[in-house]
């Protein structure tokens, strides 16, 4: 129902508007107002805060979630950390909550440490979950964006062993696998990284981020023509991937990867050669 | 027989306490059905005349629709231009519940007052009561047309060929589309639609025309605060050489929101050139306190045109900042020059088959004045 609202405000600026569209459009409209429904945060610009008060002594963790969306999406970054701290004061569970929105959302990664270290101090022998990752994980993020890579290593592979150990590799999210082994690169261990991608490609092996990582990892130590291979293998995963998938698409957002920069990289591959 | 203790009350008004308890539900039950009690049939029954859709607190679509609700049952929902079939249907008052069409509306979300109808509380719709003004349209088209008509909210330029600007009298912002007249009922209704290009994009508020002499005429419509009748006296003739023009940026739309149609650069494909754009372009502004957030903002209309260009910023401690107009001024430019243009927004697409406005967001974080990071 969210949905087809929010397609259907979408559709209101977008064009051939004649009356058999006009007419269409208020009956859908007429339809949507059949009920006081509850407005999605993301359609809902300034009527959804509009009557809130950040001191607002009832509001749920659930409401003050809500506005930090809200305030997010419409990019008024003054309010919307002003939430994020007075929500972590009087609901200090959300710390995990706060740190994710600072590291991905915000790139602050001295908050965002602020907040994950919070969280993980509330059960300190538990790797508790933030969404779909550990807060070890978002940690060795937060200390990898921080240029510190060994505290980096560190927290990535609390989370990767503990889940191995008990589970098995397989278990483990391939993403982790990677993100464990940019940092390798990042500090010219390219051999662990080499290991670290070969789990991740175990993992999904139609991945163009885990081949692209390869090639850099191969490149590293100087294997050219096993790099060009990988990065070759990149560029055909990711093809391959555009062509199933009509939106952007980045496998990780954490591990950004570009078909032009691929293509570079195998340029520069065939000049050197 | 055993003698039965006599019961003794706690308290000895509690016959009284319940007796009063069931005062207060009654009481509460009377205030809860007036409150619920919704629009009678005499109220909704008539045509009513669409005003806009609010769809968020500052911002609204114009409704070029109307509702009938006859009397004898028969629902219609049509253009007041004549421009689409009506659809036909019934409607009904069921218990505190209105009916139009299929469509059962909760209870107090149909309301008249003062003459105007909102539908729906979540994007509320709003109509005016319709009254039937006869008017004869050909002596109305020659009266309006090649004029300027003035009221204290709206200048109207009505050229010959077609077109129509909308001028705001205080800011003198100037929007361009097409006019014609049209007939609802014995009325004739101001219709203006499309944007400087063609006559697609949408609807302008409906005016109806209620009177005209040759150096005035009076109409009904929205005015940008209220359903009000406006007095529009006449300024003074156009030349044929007088063409219709928009004075600063438009929007294709007539009901553009940017906040629902931002594309965020840093989420497009085109992320990698934005990276290359600002690696070549900026020049780092190396001062200590340029840190923090900027975001830049801008439109660019279905034609290639850009406009409404905002910057914003914050400190680290998220506190509203203006950052050194070295910086800025640089960021705008790149803005101008590279991103807003359809080569780098729509990479691939003919100029042609772009029919869409587009807004733009960048949010970059600086860090004593280099780029470090851009922000989802």
């Amino acid at each position: 129902m969210k949905q087809l609202v929010f397609f259907c405000l979408l559709s209101t600026t977008v064009f051939a508007q004649g009356g058999d569209y006009q007419v269409r459009w208020s009956s859908v409209m007429l339809a949507n107002n059949r009920q006081p429904m509850g407005i999605p945060f993301f359609i809902s610009g300034r009527r959804g805060v509009v009557m809130d008060k950040l001191d607002a002594s009832e509001n749920s963790a659930q409401t003050y979630r809500g506005r930090v969306f809200t305030y997010l999406a419409q990019q008024n970054f003054e309010e919307a950390t002003a939430w994020m701290e007075k929500m972590a004061s009087r609901f200090p569970k959300e710390h995990g909550f706060i740190g994710e929105n600072y590291l991905s959302r915000l790139h602050d990664y001295p908050r965002a440490l602020h907040h994950l270290q919070a969280y993980d101090a509330l059960t300190a022998s538990f790797d508790d979950m933030i969404g779909n990752n550990p807060v070890s994980y978002l940690l060795g993020l937060t200390y990898r964006s921080l240029g510190d890579h060994p505290k980096a290593l560190y927290h990535f592979s609390v989370g990767i062993d503990s889940l191995a150990t008990k589970h098995g590799e397989e278990w483990v999210n391939y993403r982790h696998f990677v993100s464990r082994a940019v940092s390798y690169i990042a500090i010219n261990q390219a051999e662990k990284a080499l290991v670290d991608l070969e789990k991740a490609a175990k993992n999904y092996s139609k991945s163009a981020l885990v081949a692209y990582q390869k090639g850099r990892a191969l490149q590293q130590l100087n294997r050219l023509t096993e790099a060009r291979t990988a990065f070759q293998d990149a560029s055909f995963f990711y093809k391959a991937l555009r062509a199933e998938r009509t939106g952007d698409y980045q496998e990780d957002d954490a591990n950004p990867v570009y078909e032009e920069e691929i293509d570079e990289v195998l340029n520069e591959l065939k000049r050197t050669k | 027989m055993k003698n039965r203790p006599h019961t003794v009350h706690p308290f000895q008004s509690a016959r009284w306490l319940r007796a009063g308890r069931w005062c207060l539900y009654f009481s509460l039950f009377i205030l809860h059905s007036s409150l619920t009690k919704g629009q009678t049939r005499e109220q909704l029954t008539g045509t009513w005349i669409g005003v806009h859709t609010e769809l968020d607190t500052n911002f609204n679509c114009p409704l070029p629709t109307y509702i009938r609700l006859s009397a004898d049952s028969s629902y219609q929902l049509g253009m007041v231009d004549g421009s689409a079939n009506a659809k036909k249907s019934t409607w009904a008052i069921e218990g505190d519940r209105v009916r139009l069409d299929t469509i059962h509306f909760a209870p107090r979300l149909v309301n008249v007052q003062d003459n105007l109808l909102r539908i729906g509380t979540t994007f509320p719709m709003v109509f005016r009561r319709f009254s039937d003004v006869a008017l004869d349209s050909a002596s109305t088209y020659r009266q309006l047309n090649g004029r300027i008509w003035q009221s204290d909210n709206l200048t109207v330029y009505l050229y010959a060929n077609g077109q129509v600007s909308l001028e705001n009298p205080i800011t003198r912002q100037r929007t361009a589309h097409f006019w014609r007249l049209a007939t609802f009922g014995k009325s004739v209704f101001l219709v203006v639609s499309g944007n400087q290009y063609n006559r697609e994009g949408g609807y302008k508020p409906l005016w109806q025309i209620t009177n005209v002499r040759p150096n005035q005429m009076q109409a009904i419509g929205w005015n940008g605060c209220a359903v009000a009748m406006e007095t529009f006296r006449l300024v003074r003739n156009l030349s044929p050489n007088e063409t219709s023009q928009a004075i600063g940026f438009q929007t294709c739309s007539a009901c553009f929101q940017p906040l629902w149609q931002t594309t965020r650069l840093s989420q497009t494909a085109r992320q990698y050139e934005l990276n290359q754009l600002l690696t070549t372009y900026y020049q780092p502004v190396s001062q200590k306190e340029q840190s923090g957030l900027l975001t830049i903002k801008f439109v660019v209309n279905c034609a290639g045109q850009s406009g409404l260009f905002e910057v914003k910023g914050v400190g680290e401690d998220y506190c509203p900042k203006v950052f050194d107009s070295q910086l800025t001024t640089q960021l705008l430019t790149l803005c101008r020059n590279h991103l807003a243009v359809n080569s780098f927004l729509h990479p691939g697409k003919a100029s042609a088959e772009q029919t869409y406005d587009t807004a733009v967001s960048l949010t970059l974080r600086l860090k004593d004045g280099q780029i470090t990071d851009i922000l989802p």
